[in-house]
């Protein structure tokens, strides 16, 4: 009995070794021809667009946890800023803003996500810096929005600038380039600190109501939001000062993988297009309108509708001409974006960088020519 | 062909040679895999250079070890190991602690008792370690602002800021670190001296006496610990000085404790909350392995004359402990493992810190295999010391 | 009355140390309790109430509850008939069962989900007493098996449910759904894979052996969340390329390597298990000529598994309480909502306890049941009293 099942595991042994032993070396061929061939595609340009055409659908990396840019609604959707975007990008490429897989990304593991081709367009309130440009394969795009750290103390504590702070206690978020920003400032003014580095927002502030740090410090549009949302069991928003110094520039936008210029081009100038159509006064509503019977070239270039009797102007972006159109369409102009989810938390666009390039602010879409 | 058939079936009729031969089969399918897994290891990029350069950020928690942000990457992982190390030693102990008593509280005739170590499991076991590290936090954010911190005649400090004890600390002027040398050899002639002792008094049968007084080896060997240590320490020109800790505030209205021991509430909480946790779990495992002993031994044990006590710390526990030590093990490295949720409250061990460095250098991919390796080398030492302890405790008996 | 005075006077009291840890024990109940009705009674349940959905199914897309609910239902007369069949739950545990099932439909109803809920309701009483009944009579033996049956294709089914007919992609399965799916598959995969590397470990042949306690030691040997993100970023670099291993869901991926880590766990207790047998149960096998086979299935591994069954349980409830931890793989399960619910909306700031309190609950309802369960099967046992 044990002898037989012996000889039977013998048997299978002596093919396998037989099977096992040529197709060794075709896996050894194999791996070879494979390491050449991606260490060929790394400078070769991936083609992303393709792939999300092929695909139908587009993969954007976002946050769920962000009041105004990014979160998770009851009803089981995306809301936010730069949702927006993804669905405009989607709209652009794929004709329907629907056709988004959102993949809810923390802060630790966004860029590895873009880069292990996990998402396609990561939009995550992301700082441009140029570590992250070159060192992390990464291309940002246009800037969708200007932010700066800032830095909220209780009123009572009576700082006024940064180097009162000295020996404080400062509440963080985690893996953020606001917690290196923090460490500079205060590391050149010479000054001690201690921070405390967390994970999440909620912890944060509890620990900041009951004064366990003296101060937060994350973006500002952030703080707004946290300050005119501060219970009044624990003083409310009077109790609450905004630093004015800025303790650095946060200029948050999309991101695509690098070496993927087609698909980098579409994403830029859809950015670039939406900011273009509230220069140009298309909103929504008023889209189709003005696509049928454009005021001038510069208009109908940008819809992508032929101006009088002249040609339909195409400047190979592989996409539907009529792209811009679309993603005004589904989500609006740069302004009603802006209005429908940064306006309701106090962040008003007059006077801040924000604002458009026409009043005094960076907003400013290179021309459609 | 005959022959070799023949020869064949008499190698395999024995056991030995077939087990063998089982064997390597097993080893060649394991090989194969092996092979293909390294090969497309060799293919991923995996470098460690980037953790050379300056880290750039704080650190809230330095123990045994100065560290700024001008300091490698390296130095800042390595000050998350030693923080995971310390809430991990620190919580296993009490963990173990815990759970005997609690498991013996459970089989308790005290109704009330063992009612209150039943709720205690079944609350606390099922609900998920995160919310309860926050709820902990919560607690812990609770005592007083340090604005209105209880100071108890400045020899404690207590806020939500922290609970400072009084320490020692090294005197700057004398060098500290032979006295700490020192202190070990006279900890270990007090152990001899204690232990040679007692063994005297085993081996002889009747007590030591010096001029008709009984003496006791361990008294024996902690006195003589005591007189030498204090007079090394004076000899020495005191290297150690007592650490008070003090509430002040600084130039701009700033109000800082510093000084003696500190007891952070994120350090609070979460040793809190893992000890607690796993606590329960212990509970669950001494519980199981008592009751697994036969009846007899607590009843032999009490026709005996022996106390509730000395049963269990005798009789009951030393046998129960064969089958606790695996999974008790398991325990243990689910907590060193569990540490990493503190992320969620500002305790900057290594994981939390690992993340940081890959959000900053965004190479996550080495990253992962290093804390892969710190935590299997953490849970392998962990590992063979019980094993070593399992060894011993199952080498008697059937 | 005197009898009862003095049972209490010896429980309660007898000792110093007896009356000092009643006294204890009254002090820490009163401190819970005021401060447990001080909370529930004073908070603002509105971030709870906006997201019960969420909660429960996640991102499944509008249109396709039918699936949780058939799901739901299907479990309720698997669970409540086998409830009657197998655990024989006494009056007061059915009326604990009663207010639990009553306060979790209270917390999660909706307006849309009233009919819905009504069937889930009558449905499980009616399968509770159609057990009663078939008892009774001489079916009970087939129905039995039929009920074994179910519980061992359950999860396939489950998985048909879910992507028949154009299903929604495994990301989108979210919320308390996804952990009780998780857990399950992991669980069922990772206890046989478990038993059979505690054999190997346990096994005299020395290469078998070092590779199967290689195999534990490095699974156990780093945290979860460590793995899971390892499963999301390095796995499809390691699986092969054909049938589209590479390109699996995260969900799938997470599963696997949930089913490696409770493998892992399990073949750990089960060791703890093989090690407490009697030697002399395994000679005396030997001696009997009994085939390995035999020997395992008949002598060693029901001793083996009797005495570590409340560990095993243990293991099994962290294991679905560390399904939790795939929020690192952009899965929103139960937890994830839970913390992230409260920066939906301004108003929410702050209620976090809130949102997470329900979360605890929710696991708490599961992990209560399977430790009863263990109580129960320990007892059906005898352990602790032979």
């Amino acid at each position: 009995m044990k002898s037989k099942l012996f000889f039977l595991l013998l048997a299978v042994m002596s093919l396998t070794l037989v099977l096992a032993c040529s197709s060794e070396e075709v896996e050894e061929v194999a791996t070879e021809v494979e390491v050449a061939k991606e260490s060929k595609d790394d400078h070769e340009d991936h083609s992303t667009l393709e792939e999300v055409l092929e695909r139908g659908s587009l993969k954007c990396g976002v946050n769920d946890n962000l009041t105004g840019f990014g979160v998770l609604t009851s009803a089981g959707s995306f809301e936010g800023f730069d949702i927006d975007y993804c669905k405009a990008v989607a709209a652009a490429i794929l004709g329907d803003a629907s056709k988004v897989e959102y993949v809810p990304l923390t802060a630790s593991a966004r860029f590895e996500a873009l880069g292990s081709e996990e998402i396609d367009l990561l939009i995550r309130n992301t700082t441009w810096t140029a570590s992250r440009d070159r060192d992390l394969g990464n291309d940002f795009t246009a800037t969708t929005f200007y932010d700066g750290q800032g830095m909220m103390v209780y009123a009572d504590s009576g700082y006024k600038t940064i180097e009162d702070m000295a020996g404080a206690t400062i509440c963080v978020l985690q893996g953020t380039t606001t917690e290196l920003n923090l460490d500079d400032r205060f590391k050149s003014a010479g000054l001690d600190y201690t921070p405390l580095t967390f994970e999440t927002n909620d912890p944060l502030q509890a620990a900041f109501e009951e004064k366990r740090c003296d101060g937060w410090t994350t973006d500002k549009s952030g703080l707004a939001s946290k300050r005119a949302e501060f219970p009044a069991a624990a003083g409310g928003p009077e109790a609450l000062v905004v630093l004015a110094e800025t303790l650095s520039k946060e200029p948050l936008g999309p991101l695509t993988r690098d070496n993927d210029s087609e698909f980098y081009d579409v994403v830029q100038w859809v950015v670039f297009g939406l900011i273009q159509a509230e220069e140009s006064g298309i909103t929504s509503s008023n889209v189709a309108a003005m696509a049928a019977d454009p005021k001038d070239p510069g208009m109908a270039r940008l819809l992508g509708v032929p101006y009088g009797d002249g040609k339909v102007a195409d400047f190979s972006f592989g996409v539907d001409p009529t792209f811009i159109q679309h993603a005004i369409k589904a989500v609006g102009n740069y302004g009603e974006i802006y209005e429908k989810h940064l306006t309701p938390l106090g962040l008003t666009r007059e006077g801040s960088l924000n604002a458009m390039w026409t009043n005094g602010g960076l907003i400013y879409a290179p021309p459609f020519r | 062909m005959d022959i070799f058939i023949d020869k064949l079936s008499k190698l395999s009729r024995s056991q030995r040679n077939r087990n063998l031969f089982y064997q390597l089969l097993f080893l060649i399918l394991v090989g194969f895999f092996a092979n293909y897994l390294i090969s497309k290891a060799m293919q991923l990029e995996l470098t460690l250079s980037h953790f050379e350069s300056r880290s750039g950020f704080g650190i809230s928690h330095t123990f045994l070890k100065d560290y700024t942000s001008n300091d490698s990457r390296w130095s800042a992982y390595f000050t998350g190991v030693i923080n995971t190390i310390r809430v991990s030693l620190v919580a296993i102990i009490l963990a173990t602690l815990l759970g005997t008593i609690m498991g013996v509280a459970r089989l308790s005739k005290n109704v009330l008792f063992s009612t209150i170590a039943y709720l205690y499991v079944e609350l606390v076991r099922n609900t998920p370690l995160l919310i309860q590290i926050i709820f902990w936090q919560i607690i812990f954010l609770k005592l007083p602002r340090i604005t209105e911190a209880l100071t108890f005649g400045s020899t404690v400090v207590v806020s939500n800021r922290g609970i400072l004890l009084p320490y020692a600390k090294p005197n700057e002027d004398v060098n500290s670190n032979i006295f700490v040398i020192v202190l070990l050899f006279i900890t270990i002639i007090s152990f001899a001296l204690s232990y040679y002792l007692n063994k005297k008094e085993d081996i002889d049968g009747k007590k030591l006496k010096i001029q008709n007084y009984n003496i006791n080896g361990s008294l024996a060997g902690t006195f003589v610990f005591l007189i030498l240590s204090v007079s090394t320490y004076f000899i020495l020109q005191r290297p150690f000085v007592l650490d008070l800790p003090s509430l002040y505030q600084n130039s701009k209205g700033t109000y800082l404790q510093s000084g003696g021991f500190e007891f952070t509430p994120e350090f609070g909480a979460i040793l809190f909350a893992l000890v607690i946790y796993t606590g329960t779990f212990i509970t669950e495992i001494v519980r199981g392995s008592i009751q697994s002993l036969s009846k007899g031994q607590t009843e032999a044990a009490q026709s005996l004359g022996l106390s509730n006590y000395q049963s269990m710390t005798l009789i009951i526990l030393p046998q129960a402990l064969r089958s606790i030590i695996p999974p008790l093990t398991n325990q243990f490295l689910n907590l060193t493992k569990n540490s990493s949720l503190s992320v969620v409250i500002a305790y900057p061990e290594l994981f939390m810190v690992s993340r940081t460095i890959m959000n900053n250098s965004g190479r996550a991919l080495p990253v992962f295999f290093l804390i892969l390796f710190t935590y299997l080398s953490l849970s392998l030492i962990i590992s063979l010391f019980m094993n070593f302890i399992n060894r011993r405790v199952t080498r008697i008996g059937a | 009355m005197n009898q009862q005075l003095k049972w209490a006077y010896n429980t309660f009291s007898g000792s110093f140390y007896n009356t000092l840890i009643t006294f204890l024990s009254l002090v820490i109940f009163g401190f819970i309790a005021s401060n447990l009705f001080g909370f529930i009674s004073t908070s603002e349940w509105a971030v709870v109430s906006a997201n019960k959905r969420l909660l429960l199914v996640g991102r499944l897309p509008q249109g396709e509850e039918w699936r949780a609910w058939s799901i739901l239902w299907i479990s309720s007369f698997l669970i409540f008939s086998s409830l009657k069949i197998f655990v024989k739950p006494s009056i007061k545990e059915l009326i604990f069962i009663t207010i639990i099932f009553a306060s979790v439909c209270f917390i999660f109803i909706t307006q849309d989900a009233i009919f819905n809920v009504i069937i889930f309701s009558t449905l499980s009483l009616s399968s509770y007493l159609f057990a009663k009944y078939i008892s009774q009579t001489p079916y009970i033996t087939i129905f039995r098996k039929l009920l074994a049956f179910m519980w061992l294709t359950i999860i396939p089914l489950i998985f048909l449910i879910l992507l028949i007919e154009d299903g929604p992609k495994p990301t989108l399965w979210g919320g308390f759904l996804l952990n009780i799916i998780l857990a399950g598959v992991a669980i069922s995969v990772g206890f046989p894979l478990g038993l059979l590397f505690a054999l190997g470990r346990a096994s005299q042949l020395p290469a078998v052996k070092i590779v199967c306690t290689i195999y534990i030691e490095t699974i156990r040997g780093a945290p979860l969340v460590g793995w899971l993100l390892l499963a999301w970023f390095v796995l499809p670099k390691f699986l092969p390329e054909f049938w589209n291993l590479n390109e699996t869901s995260v969900v799938i991926r997470a599963m696997i390597i949930l089913s490696a880590f409770t493998s892992a766990y399990t073949a750990e207790v089960i060791r703890g298990g093989l090690q407490s047998i009697p030697k002399g149960q395994i000679e005396a096998a030997d001696s009997l000529n009994l085939n390995l086979f035999t020997k395992l299935t008949l002598i060693v591994l029901p001793q083996a598994i009797r005495v570590v069954i409340p560990a095993l349980i243990s293991t099994f409830i962290a294991v679905f309480k560390d399904t939790s931890l795939v929020f690192v793989l952009a899965l929103t399960d139960l937890l994830q909502v839970g913390r992230i619910i409260p920066e939906q909306d301004p108003e929410f700031f702050g209620k976090a306890l809130e949102a997470l309190s329900v979360v605890a609950f929710l696991f708490w309802i599961v992990s209560m049941a399977l430790s009863n369960l263990s109580t129960r099967v320990e007892r059906s046992m005898g352990i602790g009293t032979r």
